[in-house]
C-alpha cells in the first residue's frame, strides 16, 4: 500500500471520527446547554452572567465564525463574504452615546437593559405632489394610480397629493422638504403636458418639464444607499453583549428583526455554577 | 560490461561470457589467459564466483558483485533515526487523536490528569513567578514570532536558499492549519483553573506551543550548518519550547496534554519535511551565498560512491571531486580516479531525486515560456532518466557520433540516486577554444549528418557539449537527445552546430563546407526554423557579443547565404501550456496578495 493511500486513509480517519464524536467547535447554539463553545465564551469573561448564543439561523446568514479569547466571545455573521453582524460579550462596554430601547428588557429576561444607537436612511421613499390648481389636481391624481405602486432601488414609493389649494404652494413645498420628502410641482402648463416640476434636499435631484418616468430614474440614480449600522448593548450582571450592525442593501431593511429573533442569551452563571459544585473553577 | 563491449576492448578471452552476475566464466576449454588480463583475485568476496581483474584503456575492473537479495544499499534513506523517531511521534499522535473521536469519554482521563497537574502550578503562583511566566509567554506570541519568522526568510532570500525557504513556509503554513483545523475539530475548553494568561480560540493542540515550536525548529534546520551546531541549535529550541510550554501551564491557559502534543506534533512535521523536502546531503546549510544544486558528495554519499562503483563497476575509486558544476544543473558531475596502471581518471554523472525534481520545473518552466517545443514530458523516475541518458548515449555511439565510452550506471539509493560512469575526455578542449581548420569543420558537420542519416537528434548542441579530443570531434552530454524527433529538431542541431563554428571561422567558409554534406535546402530549412528559443543560451551569448562587437548578425548571414525559406512554425499554444500559464498566474497573485497581506498585518507569519 503506497505511503500516500495511508496518509489518505489516516486523515480521512480522522476527520470522519472527528465529525461523527461529540467533540468540536459547533455554534452556540441557544438549545443545547452543552456545547464546547458556550464553555469557552463562559471562560473568555468570566464575570458575565450571560453569553450570546444562536436560537435559529436567518435565510441568507451564510457564515457563522465563533471566536473566544481572554476577555471577550463573540459571533461574527456573514452574508457572502461581508459581515454585516457582530455579537460579542465583553466585561463592560460604553453605553454613554446610547439610549435605553423603546423595547425596554428583552422578553424574558428582566434582569437585563438593553440601549441601542443605530442609524438608517429611510426605507421608503416619500413623493410629496403639489398641485397648483384644478387640472393639476387631475394629474396627480392620475400619476398616483400610475405610480403609486413603484418600489425604487427595493424601497417602497409612497406619494402623496398635497391638494389644499387655498394654501400657497411656497409653504406647501417647504413642508415636504422638511420631511425630506421629494416634492413634484404640478402646474397647469404641466397638467395639459403631462410633466411635473421636481424639488428635493438634494441639490442633483431638480428638474422642470419631467416626465414622471423620468423623475423616477433622476431618484434612483441619486437615492443612498440602503444601510443599517450602529450598535445594540445588553447590559446585565458583570457583562454586556454588544450587537455591532454594519448591513447594506437589502439586508438593512431586516436586519434588526432578524437579529432580535435569531439570537439569544446563554445562562453561563449556570454553567458556572454547575463546575463550582462539581469542584471545578471556569477562571 | 556487455559481452560486445568487453569483446570490443579485447578483456575476455574467446569463449568466455559474462553471467547474470556480471562474472566473466568461460564456457569452453580454458585457453590460455595473459596474465595481465584475466587473474583470480581476492576483494573480500570469496563466496561469489571466480573473479577476474580486466583492465579497460588503463583501468582496472576486478571483482564486481551483485547485491543480495536484503542487502541494503549503499546510501541509506535520508530519514535517519531522529527522522523516523519524530515520523513515529507523529504517526503516534496522530493515533492519539483518532482514540479521542473514536471514544470521546477518554478525554475525561485526560482532562483529569491534566487538571492534577496544574493545580501543583496554581498552588505555587506567585506575583514573581507570574511576571515571569508572563515575559517567557512572549515567545508564542504573533508580533514575537513574525519577527522571528520574517527574519528567518529574509536570511534564507538573502542567501538563496531557495529550497529551505520554501520548507519553512510549507512547515509553518501546515502547522499552522492542521493547529486551527484541529482546534475547530476538537473543541477542548481552556482548563478549569483560574486563567491568569492570554489565549485565544480552543485550547487542544496549544497554537502557542506549536506556532513557536515549528519556527524555532524551521530556524534550526533551514539556518544552522548541520553538527555540532545544529545539535546546539536544536538544544537550546529544544529547551525554549519546554520553557513556553512551563509558562502555558503555570498561567492555566494550556493542558500539558495540549502543549506537549503541540510541541511534538511541530517538531515532528518541520524534521520530516526538512529530511524528505530539503535533505541535508543534497542540500547542505551553509552561509556562502550561492545556488546549490549538487550533491554534496564527501561523508556518507562519498563512501557509499566509493563502494557502489567498487562492487557493480569493479573500479577501486580513489578520489572524488566535482568536475564542471558551473556547466551543469541537471546533474552532479564528477570526476573520479579510479585505480589503474597508471591510475586513471574516469567521468561521472550523479543523478538524484533532486535533479529529477529539477528537470521537472525546468520543463514546466520551458512549456510556459516557449510552449511545447517537443517532448517536454517529465522523466517519471531517477531510474528512467539514468536509463534513458545511458541508451541515448549508446544509441548515439552505434550512429557513429562519438561521444565518451559508457562504463555503466551505478546504483547508489535504489530509485533515488544512481551514477552514470564514463570516459574521462582527458585533454579535451570545447571547440569554441579550440584551433579550427577544415577537417574540424567536416567532422563536426559529419557528426550532424550522422545523427540525421540515424534518425537522432542531440538537441542541446551548443560550445560546452561540443569538444575536440585528438583532433576529432565529441559530442557530450546527450541526455536531451531524442529518437526520430520533429524535423525541425533534426534542422535545429544543423543550425547549431553551424553557429558554433561561424562563430570561430565565419558563416561563409562554414555554409561552404556545409554543402559538402547537406542540401542547400536543408541548411534552409535549418535557419528557417532557428530563433532565440531554439539557441541554447550559451550561444545567444556569444551570438549578442559578435553582433555588439562586430556588428555580424551571423544567424541572418546563415540566412542570406542559405536559399529563402518561409520561418517554420515550432511552437503552439497547447492546453497543457494553457493550463500551466493559468497556474503559474495565480500562483503569482497569490504570492503577492501574501506578501501584501503579511506587510499589512494579516497573514499566515
Amino acid at each position: 500500500m503506497s505511503r500516500r493511500l495511508i496518509l489518505g486513509l489516516l486523515l480521512t480517519t480522522l476527520l470522519a471520527s472527528g465529525c461523527n464524536s461529540g467533540l468540536g467547535l459547533d455554534q452556540p447554539d441557544c438549545n443545547d446547554l452543552e456545547l464546547n463553545t458556550h464553555f469557552l465564551a463562559a471562560q473568555a469573561v468570566t464575570t458575565a452572567k450571560y453569553t450570546p448564543c444562536i436560537d435559529e439561523l436567518r435565510l441568507g446568514w451564510d457564515s457563522v465564525d465563533w471566536y473566544a479569547r481572554d476577555g471577550e466571545a463573540g459571533i461574527e455573521f456573514r452574508g457572502g463574504t461581508t459581515p454585516f453582524l457582530t455579537v460579542s460579550v465583553t466585561e463592560t462596554c460604553d453605553v454613554s452615546d446610547a439610549r435605553p430601547a423603546r423595547s425596554g428588557h428583552p422578553v424574558g429576561y428582566p434582569d437585563i437593559d438593553r440601549f441601542e444607537d443605530t442609524e438608517s436612511v429611510p426605507i421608503v421613499i416619500r413623493i410629496t405632489i403639489i398641485p397648483l390648481g384644478e387640472g393639476p389636481l387631475t394629474s396627480a391624481e392620475n400619476i398616483v394610480e400610475e405610480f403609486g405602486r413603484e418600489e425604487i432601488e427595493d424601497r417602497r414609493v409612497i406619494m402623496t397629493i398635497d391638494g389644499d389649494l387655498e394654501q400657497d404652494a411656497r409653504s406647501r413645498v417647504d413642508r415636504a422638504l422638511a420631511n425630506d420628502h421629494y416634492v413634484w410641482i404640478i402646474s397647469n402648463l404641466d397638467a395639459e403636458e403631462r410633466t411635473i416640476e421636481m424639488r428635493s434636499n438634494t441639490t442633483a435631484v431638480a428638474g422642470t418639464g419631467l416626465s414622471p418616468e423620468k423623475a423616477i430614474d433622476l431618484i434612483e440614480d441619486h437615492v443612498p444607499d440602503l444601510f443599517f449600522r450602529g450598535s445594540w448593548y445588553f447590559t446585565f450582571e458583570g457583562g454586556c453583549i454588544t450587537y455591532d450592525f454594519d448591513a447594506k442593501g437589502i439586508r438593512a431593511v431586516t436586519v434588526a428583526e432578524d437579529a432580535d429573533d435569531a439570537l439569544g442569551f446563554y445562562p453561563a452563571y449556570q454553567l458556572r455554577q454547575f463546575f463550582r459544585d462539581g469542584g471545578f473553577d471556569m477562571g | 560490461m556487455s559481452n560486445r563491449l568487453a569483446r570490443r576492448v579485447n578483456l575476455m578471452p574467446p569463449g568466455t561470457v559474462m553471467t547474470t552476475r556480471n562474472e566473466a566464466v568461460n564456457i569452453e576449454t580454458p585457453p590460455e589467459v595473459p596474465a595481465e588480463v584475466s587473474r583470480p583475485i581476492e576483494r573480500g568476496l570469496p563466496t561469489i564466483g571466480v573473479r577476474r581483474e580486466v583492465r579497460v584503456a588503463g583501468i582496472r575492473i576486478a571483482g564486481r558483485r551483485r547485491r543480495p537479495s536484503g542487502e541494503r544499499a549503499p546510501l541509506d534513506r535520508e530519514l535517519r533515526t531522529t527522522g523516523r523517531f519524530w515520523l513515529l511521534a507523529g504517526v503516534a499522535l496522530i493515533g492519539v487523536w483518532v482514540s479521542l473521536f473514536a471514544f470521546p469519554a477518554t478525554t475525561s482521563w485526560w482532562t483529569r490528569h491534566d487538571l492534577s497537574v496544574l493545580r501543583r502550578f496554581v498552588d505555587i503562583r506567585t506575583d514573581t513567578l507570574t511576571s515571569i511566566a508572563d515575559a517567557v509567554a512572549v515567545l508564542g506570541s504573533s508580533w514575537f514570532l513574525r519577527i522571528l519568522r520574517i527574519g528567518t526568510l529574509l536570511a534564507l532570500i538573502f542567501i538563496r536558499r531557495w529550497r529551505h525557504f520554501f520548507a519553512v513556509i510549507l512547515a509553518i503554513l501546515f502547522v499552522q492549519w492542521t493547529v486551527d483545523i484541529l482546534q475547530e475539530v476538537v473543541g477542548r475548553p481552556r482548563p478549569l483553573v483560574p486563567l491568569i494568561g492570554s489565549w485565544e480560540g480552543a485550547s487542544h493542540p496549544s497554537g502557542p506551543v506549536a506556532r513557536f515550536g515549528v519556527t524555532v525548529a524551521t530556524m534550526a534546520y533551514a539556518l544552522v550548518p548541520t553538527g555540532r551546531w545544529r545539535r546546539r541549535a536544536l538544544g537550546i529550541a529544544g529547551g525554549l519550547v519546554a520553557l513556553l510550554i512551563l509558562a502555558q501551564l503555570y498561567l492555566g491557559v494550556d493542558h500539558p496534554s495540549d502543549a506537549i502534543v503541540s510541541a511534538v506534533f511541530a517538531i515532528a512535521v518541520t524534521v520530516v519535511l526538512f529530511r524528505w523536502f530539503a535533505p541535508e546531503s543534497a542540500f547542505p546549510v551553509h552561509w556562502k551565498p550561492g545556488v546549490t544544486a549538487h550533491l554534496d558528495v564527501t561523508g556518507a554519499r562519498g563512501e557509499a560512491i566509493r563502494e557502489a562503483v567498487g562492487e557493480q563497476l569493479g573500479m577501486d575509486v580513489l578520489e572524488i571531486k566535482p568536475f564542471g558544476l558551473e556547466g551543469s544543473g541537471g546533474s552532479t558531475p564528477l570526476r573520479m580516479k579510479v585505480k589503474g596502471d597508471p591510475d586513471t581518471f574516469v567521468f561521472a554523472k550523479l543523478y538524484s531525486q533532486t535533479h529529477l525534481r529539477s528537470d521537472r520545473w525546468y520543463k514546466v518552466g520551458r512549456t510556459i515560456l516557449y510552449g511545447s517545443l517537443e517532448d517536454e514530458v517529465r522523466f517519471t523516475s531517477v531510474r528512467r532518466l539514468v536509463e534513458y541518458e545511458d541508451y541515448i548515449q549508446r544509441l548515439m555511439r552505434d550512429a557513429g557520433v562519438r561521444s565518451a565510452e559508457p562504463f555503466g550506471i551505478v546504483e547508489i539509493a535504489p530509485e533515488r540516486e544512481y551514477l552514470m560512469v564514463s570516459e574521462f575526455l582527458e585533454g579535451s578542449e570545447e571547440l569554441t577554444h579550440a584551433e579550427i581548420d577544415d577537417d574540424v569543420i567536416d567532422d563536426a558537420l559529419e557528426v550532424i549528418r550522422c545523427m540525421w542519416d540515424a534518425g537522432l537528434a542531440h538537441r542541446d548542441v551548443k560550445p560546452a557539449n561540443v569538444m575536440l579530443n585528438d583532433g576529432r570531434i565529441v559530442l557530450i552530454d546527450v541526455a536531451f537527445g531524442s529518437v526520430r524527433p520533429t524535423p525541425w529538431r533534426q534542422a535545429v542541431d544543423l543550425a547549431n552546430m553551424m553557429v558554433i563554428l561561424g562563430l570561430r571561422v565565419g558563416a561563409p567558409r562554414v555554409y561552404e563546407r556545409a554543402l559538402l554534406q547537406f542540401a542547400p535546402e536543408d541548411i534552409g530549412e535549418a535557419f528557417a526554423a532557428t530563433r532565440s528559443v531554439t539557441l541554447p543560451s550559451q550561444s545567444r551569448s556569444s551570438l549578442a557579443i559578435i553582433k555588439k562587437e562586430q556588428g555580424v548578425d551571423l544567424v541572418e548571414e546563415f540566412r542570406k547565404l542559405a536559399p529563402a525559406t518561409e520561418p517554420i512554425s515550432i511552437q503552439r499554444w497547447s492546453p497543457r501550456r494553457q493550463r500551466l500559464t493559468a497556474g503559474a498566474a495565480l500562483v503569482i497573485i497569490f504570492v503577492v496578495g501574501q506578501v501584501i497581506t503579511e506587510f499589512t498585518g494579516g497573514g499566515f507569519l
